[in-house]
Formats: C-alpha cells, structure tokens, sequence
C-alpha cells in the first residue's frame, strides 16, 4: 500500500505539486500527464530522492526506481553493474550473483550478463533498468517514460514484461503517452499543473469523452461551434476530416470515443 | 562494510587510467625525482614534487567516485536504492583511506634513502584530505564535479606558484617547504586534519538533508 497526503513541492515561485492525496493498492497504474505536470517530480518524492514540501509518503519503503534518464555505467557488463545496484541495496554479498541472474531472467538479458553495457541496444538498456527495480524484491516500483525512444516491438515487449512482474506490487508508470498505459494499467491516474484530475480505470476515462467527439469532414470546419478542440486530422477513405473534441452540440453524430479522448477532456480545461 | 568496499572497487575498475595516474606518480615520477636530484636537494626535491602530485592524484579517486553520484545519468536510480539517505562522505573517507596505504609503502622508501620522514607523510595524508573534503563540499553545491574539480585544481596551482611569496603564503594550505620536525604536526597538520574533518562533515549534511531539495538537473 502507498500513500500520499496532501504532498506539494515546490521550485522557487513554480509549485510543481499541489496538495496531491493518492491512495495505491497491488495493481499496475498509469501516471499519465502533459509536459510539466508534475509526473517525473512525484515519482521522485515517492523515490525519496526530493523531499516534499508539505506532506507525508508512507508505503514506499522497499522500492525499485527506474528513472527517464538511466545511462549506465557503459564499461561495466551487464552483470557487474546489477552487482553494483545489489550492493547499494544492501543484498548480502552472497546472494549478488544469484538476485542479479535472476532478475535478468525475468527481463530476458541473461545470455548478455557478460556482456559490456555499451554493447546493448537502447531497449535492452531499458530492460537493464528495469532489472535493477526488481533487486530485493519491492513491493513498489516506480517507472518513468520507460518507452521514450524504444521501437514498436521493443515498447510490446516492456508491456509483456511489466505484466510479468506486477504479482502483489505496485507499479506506478509514468507517461504522456496514452497508449502504453491503456492497455498495461489497471488504473489511470491524470496529473495536470501539479494537481491529481482523476484516477480511474480506462474504461471510465474513456467514457467520459462519450457524445463528445465528433469526425468532422475537414471541408466543413466553418460550421464547427465554439469551444472545440482538434484532436487530430484523420484521412478516412481519402477524405481529409478532423477528429474534434467538444461539450458542445454539433451538427454530426458523435464517433466512438477513445482513452486518449478521455484524457484530452479532462487535460483541456477550457472544453 | 564489505559492500561500501565492493562498490569503491567497482567504481575504480571502471575508471581505470584514473586509478593508476597517483601510482605512476608515487612509484614511477617521485622516486626518479629523488634519484637524479644533486645529493644536497634530494629531500627537497622530493618533498616538494610529491606536494605538488599527489593531493592532484588524489582527485583523479574522488572525482571518478563522485561523477557516478553527482552528474551520471544513473544518478537518479543509485540514489533511490537508498532513499535518498546515500551520502558519499563513508566512501570518500574510504578512498582516501585507501589511498594513504598506497601511499605507505613509498613514505617507507623515501625514509630509508632520507631518515624517518612519517611527519612529511602525514602532512601529505592530510592535504589528499581537505582537497577531496572540499572537492565534495563544491562538487554537492554546485551539482558538477567538473566545475569543483577545476576550482580546486587552480587553487592547488594557486597555492604552488605562490606558496613562498610571503604576501600570498598566507592565503596558502598546501606549502612546498620541507617540515622543521614532528613538532610540525601540531602547528601545521592539526589544524589542516580538522578542516578536513569539518569539509566533510558539511559535505555529509548537505548531501544528507539538502541536495533532495536542490533541482536535479
């Protein structure tokens, strides 16, 4: 279980958290949040690497972090640097070996284990990363925009591997990408300005757009009403049309809504 | 202990040429100081070359052990392990420990060709101190060991182009001339051995309670 209460941190004038109050059981949860919201920031309090301001974290104390910016120590193998973490962790020396070799099993990376670190594709590095969470076996793992930068398969295998691991933990990833947490997560939670919007399944984020999205053909924007927000142009049948987003009544039947859609309403205040 | 040991030594396997620059300069620059000084210079000679090296080795040790914890990218997630609470003031001392008892066996030497010269080691342990207490204290302030490393190397050039200029001595902790005696320990070491202690002491604190609330970049 992780809890926070009423956790605000702030950097000089710029308050990066705002009274967030978050109550975590086993299960995977999505972090998800424009640039600048606050995610990488709450995922350090958590960590303990900053200290909040005002408030209290209680739960994370057997944690596994894998940071946005993990660069590992290039002339080390890939054996040698989860033995560096295993000490760190305080694992007793005659167990480094053996919680090294398994965590990399967990993570497919065992036939690297000797190999220098320099030698691994960006998602292996990742995947390196993410064996040293599972060092002393946390209860709580906190993942941060663990896809930045990874390919289509490479992102699929994270997803299979996160769903591998989550047995009685918590994992907590954050992203600005919808998709990686649609399907992965049990639970979205939304951050936005530093301040918690929602924390709900999916399929209650995604309900939440419906009768509010319209494809609208891109020839008859003019006749759009006022607020709106452009998701995105779609080509459909070789026709331009614009996916919109609005609370607005509008002069189409409205499209099915996705959890992307979902996020966008609650992110766009305005609409 | 033992895995504060395992991981300094892991961390000076991986900066390898740094590891050995300080032993090149103990066992390999120092003794043929010593040997092709004129008779009469020798000890000078080999006092003042070995100021001048070794407290700059001695930050090749430190800087490789905190680059890993200030400025690598791998930072964020060592630091995490600990939560936060890591502070590397226990393996500085260590390195710096273990750097003395590399040190030792050439303070021997030098005292068979010269005469028992434990004070002079000494007065050099101490300097390989207070340089990485305030090579910490910066690197933890200004969050780049590059940046305090470059301080502190021009003071230390500071202190060897005008430690015998008598308006500058004064602003001068590192001293070129040889000690008068044991005596020397008390005037000159103590002091210096207590700064040392101080430097890190503040680095320990700021590093323990203050560097969570400066922004990591």
């Amino acid at each position: 279980m992780l809890e926070l209460k009423n956790v605000s941190m702030r950097f000089g004038k710029n308050t990066a958290l705002d009274d967030i109050d978050l109550y975590l059981e086993p299960g995977v949860y999505g972090l998800l949040g424009p640039n600048g919201a606050g995610k990488t920031t709450l995922m350090r309090c958590i960590a303990g690497i900053l200290r909040p301001f005002d408030g209290k974290i209680s739960g994370a104390d057997n944690i596994g972090y894998l940071p946005q910016k993990f660069g590992m120590f290039k002339e080390l193998t890939v054996l040698e640097t989860m033995e560096y973490f295993a000490a760190l962790k305080n694992i007793p020396r005659s167990r480094y070996r053996i919680c090294a070799m398994e965590c990399l099993e967990q993570v497919h990376l065992a036939e690297r284990a000797k190999d220098k670190v320099a030698s691994l594709s960006g998602g292996m590095v990742r995947r390196l990363g993410i064996a040293q969470t599972l060092l002393g076996s946390p209860s709580l793992i906190l993942v941060d925009e663990p896809t930045a930068g990874l390919d289509p398969e490479e992102r699929l295998r994270f997803k299979n591997l996160i769903s591998s691991i989550r047995t009685n933990r918590i994992i907590l990833i954050s992203t600005h990408i919808v998709e990686d947490v649609e399907s992965a997560c049990d639970h979205i939670i939304i951050l936005h300005k530093g301040r918690i919007l929602v924390q709900s399944t999916a399929e209650d984020i995604r309900k939440k757009a419906e009768g509010r999205v319209f494809s609208v053909p891109a020839a008859r924007k003019s006749e759009l009403r006022e607020p709106y927000f452009l998701l995105r142009d779609e080509y459909v049948g070789g026709e331009e049309s614009l996916r919109i987003l609005s609370q607005q009544e509008q002069p189409w039947k409205p499209t099915p809504p996705t959890v992307e859609d979902g996020y966008m309403l609650y992110i766009h205040e305005e609409l | 202990m033992i895995n504060r040991l395992q991981i300094i030594r892991i961390t000076l396997r991986r900066s390898l040429l740094l590891f050995f620059v300080p032993i090149i300069c103990m066992y390999g620059i120092i003794p043929i100081v010593a040997i092709v000084s004129p008779r009469n210079e020798g000890l000078q000679n080999t006092i003042m070359v070995s100021r001048i090296l070794l407290p700059p080795s001695a930050l090749l040790w430190y800087m490789a052990y905190l680059q890993m914890w200030i400025e690598s990218e791998g930072q964020e997630a060592m630091r995490a392990c600990s939560k936060g609470k890591h502070t590397c003031a226990p393996e500085l001392m260590l390195l710096a420990g273990s750097f003395m008892l590399v040190l030792l066996p050439g303070a021997f030497i030098v005292s068979t060709a010269y005469g028992p010269m434990f004070h002079e080691y000494l007065y050099v342990c101490v300097q390989i101190l207070w340089t990485g207490g305030v090579l910490y204290v910066l690197s933890v302030l200004l969050h780049s060991v590059a940046m305090s490393s470059m301080l502190v190397l021009s003071y230390l050039l500071f202190c060897v182009f005008f430690s015998k200029d008598s308006s500058m001595q004064g602003f001068c902790l590192l001293k070129l001339d040889a000690l008068p005696g044991w005596e020397s320990l008390i005037s000159d070491s103590l002091p210096l051995l207590l700064f040392a202690i101080l430097l890190i002491a503040i680095g320990h604190i700021g590093e323990r309670f203050f560097y969570h609330r400066l922004r990591i970049h």
